[in-house]
């Protein structure tokens, strides 16, 4: 009986590892798959930058739009500030 | 150990519940049903989730294109600049790009590096990328440039995968209760079957238990059971009607030859007890291997009906012309009539070919015109005819004037051993109209009976054989 009880025991530990193992690898390949950049305060300052090389041609709808993404960036909530200027440069580009 | 019979029998029902018609045709039903189940969830699937991948990878390979010209057109300068732009436009942010150097440096993109489990270039691959911290899916190209460059163009795939789950999702229910719908349906369907054919199999078990009245009871849908159902019930009434058949002809038998028999036997004794010379002993005994030769010969006919009836002789079927048949049988019956006082006229055309059984037609041309010297009185006539009313048809009469049959008569005529009433005192078997009604169905055809002088007082017999010439 108590060589029984260890067998289980250990088919049930075996078990856990297996899991665990499968967890861990499944959380490394994550933290190891590449990283989108375009995210970031600098892509928002990139973006900032080529609005600003059409800029004065720009309608002036559009230039209220940029500063809005460039001020959003400012404050920390780069995703809005680069969804607002990303947008500005397309109306931007379908006007020229 | 007495439970094992019992399993044993357990076992054995399940096997004859696997087999039975009712469960295959059951299994069938959800076989099929699932099979179209299945096949719409692939039209579905390539329909939506299909579509949604394939346009994310045209996407990709059209945009790959247009980095590649701009790479050959400008160079490093020209592809980081036509990335720049695509990323600064893309508003869904769901473009993915990144080019590298042949030592590995970035050069463009928004990825911060190249995926490990990178392939050939210019191969395709489905892999995770970190967006926020979170691992999101994508779908990935990568291009080969010149002097060792690497180009790698992808989309986010998050709206994809989402979809698939869905889809998934709901495929995963919909076959599951198409599953529960196949398998009640399937059970449905053999509880169904089970029904309808309960009804005839209670009947065949009955009828093999002994009881020959029982008939399958029909419903008024009038579908294939029924109509199996009502073949059964023919088949029925037939092999009723012939077990009767049976059992008359059997009776028939030991009645009319048990008279003979028992004659011939005792004339034989009596000649054996009380013969006074040999030539008193060899008359006897002439006389009884004629009466033996008589039951003989109804044996010989019984044979003979039996024959055609099963339709055994239609191997031997023929090419013939029936004229020569007629012409061979009025000769004999010619001299027979004449010998009585009596006339035979004939009438046929000069060749009336037909296929069938040359010997079995003429023996029952003979027996018509048996018949028809028998009851003709002396001086009467009789007539022999044949034409062809219809392509493919033959037609035989032959009439008396004798006094013809009652009605109800006719109805029997071809029963063996019928003898209607006036015919009794005359000598003959009461086998010869059996026999030319067994040849005339043979032929594919009948015999037909008839006054041959309609109101006359002694309306005289026609007997038409209607035969086909093709049999």
């Amino acid at each position: 009986m108590p060589r029984q009880g260890g067998a289980a025991y250990e088919r049930r530990m075996s078990w856990v590892f297996a899991l665990l193992l499968f967890a861990s690898t499944s959380a490394l390949a994550q933290q190891s798959a590449p990283r989108l950049i375009s995210d970031s305060p600098e892509y928002c300052a990139e973006l900032a930058g080529r609005f600003a090389a059409i800029g004065p041609e720009a309608p002036s709808h559009l230039r209220l739009l940029a500063d809005e993404g460039r001020q959003l960036c400012a404050e920390g909530q780069t995703r809005s500030g680069i969804a607002k200027l990303r947008r500005a440069l397309k109306e931007a580009q379908r006007g020229e | 150990m007495a439970a094992q019979p019992e399993e044993a029998g357990g076992w054995r029902d399940v096997g004859a519940y696997l087999k039975s018609a009712g469960f295959r045709f059951a299994a069938l039903f959800a076989v099929l049903f699932l099979a179209a189940i299945a096949s719409f969830a692939l039209m579905l699937w390539w329909g939506t989730a299909g579509t949604l991948s394939r346009q994310i990878d045209d996407a990709i390979r059209a945009d790959a294109l247009g980095l590649q010209e701009a790479w050959r057109g400008g160079g490093v300068a020209a592809a980081t600049e036509a990335i720049g732009e695509r990323l600064a436009v893309d508003i869904d942010d769901h473009a993915i790009y990144l080019l590298m150097d042949e030592a590995g440096n970035r050069l463009a993109g928004n990825l911060d590096r190249w995926p490990s489990a990178a392939g050939i270039p210019g191969s395709w691959s489905s892999d995770m990328v970190r967006r926020d911290g979170v691992a999101v899916p994508a779908r990935l190209h990568r291009v080969l440039l010149d002097q060792g460059h690497r180009l790698l163009v992808g989309r986010d795939a998050t709206d994809r995968e989402k979809l698939r789950s869905l889809l998934s999702e709901a495929l995963l229910w919909s076959f599951a209760v198409a599953v529960a719908f196949a398998l009640a349906g399937a059970a449905a369907l053999r509880r169904v079957l089970a029904d309808r054919l309960r009804a005839a199999s209670l009947t065949a078990g009955a009828i093999a238990a002994g009881d020959l009245s029982r008939r399958v009871p029909l419903s008024t849908q009038r579908d294939e059971f029924d109509q199996l159902g009502a073949s059964m019930n023919a088949m029925l009434d037939r092999i009723d009607q012939l077990m009767v058949g049976i059992k008359g002809v059997s009776d028939s038998i030991a009645h009319d030859l048990r008279t003979p028999i028992a004659r011939a036997r005792m004339r034989l004794e009596n000649a054996l007890l009380s013969a006074p010379d040999e030539e008193s002993l060899r008359a006897a005994m002439e006389t009884t291997v004629a009466d033996l030769d008589g039951i003989s010969r109804v044996f010989q006919a019984l044979l003979r009906i039996a024959e055609a009836e099963a339709g055994a002789r239609r191997a031997a079927f023929a090419r013939f012309d029936l004229a020569a048949v007629l012409t061979d049988a009025a000769e004999v019956y010619g001299a027979l009539a004449e010998e009585r006082g009596q006339q035979l006229q004939t009438s046929w055309p000069e060749k009336l070919e037909m296929v069938g059984d040359r010997d079995m037609l003429l023996q029952a041309v003979a027996n018509l015109l048996d018949n028809a010297v028998k009851f003709t009185p002396e001086g009467g006539t009789i007539r022999l005819t044949a034409s062809a009313p219809a392509r493919g048809k033959r037609e035989i009469s032959v009439s008396d004037e004798g006094p013809g049959l009652a009605p109800m008569d006719r109805a029997r005529a071809g029963e063996r051993f019928f003898r209607a009433d006036p015919s009794r005192a005359l000598p003959g078997s009461g086998l010869g109209l059996s026999l030319v009604k067994a040849v005339a169905a043979l032929h594919g055809g009948e015999l037909q009976l008839g006054d041959a002088r309609p109101g006359a007082e002694r309306p005289g017999l026609e007997a038409r054989l209607m035969l086909s010439s093709r049999a």
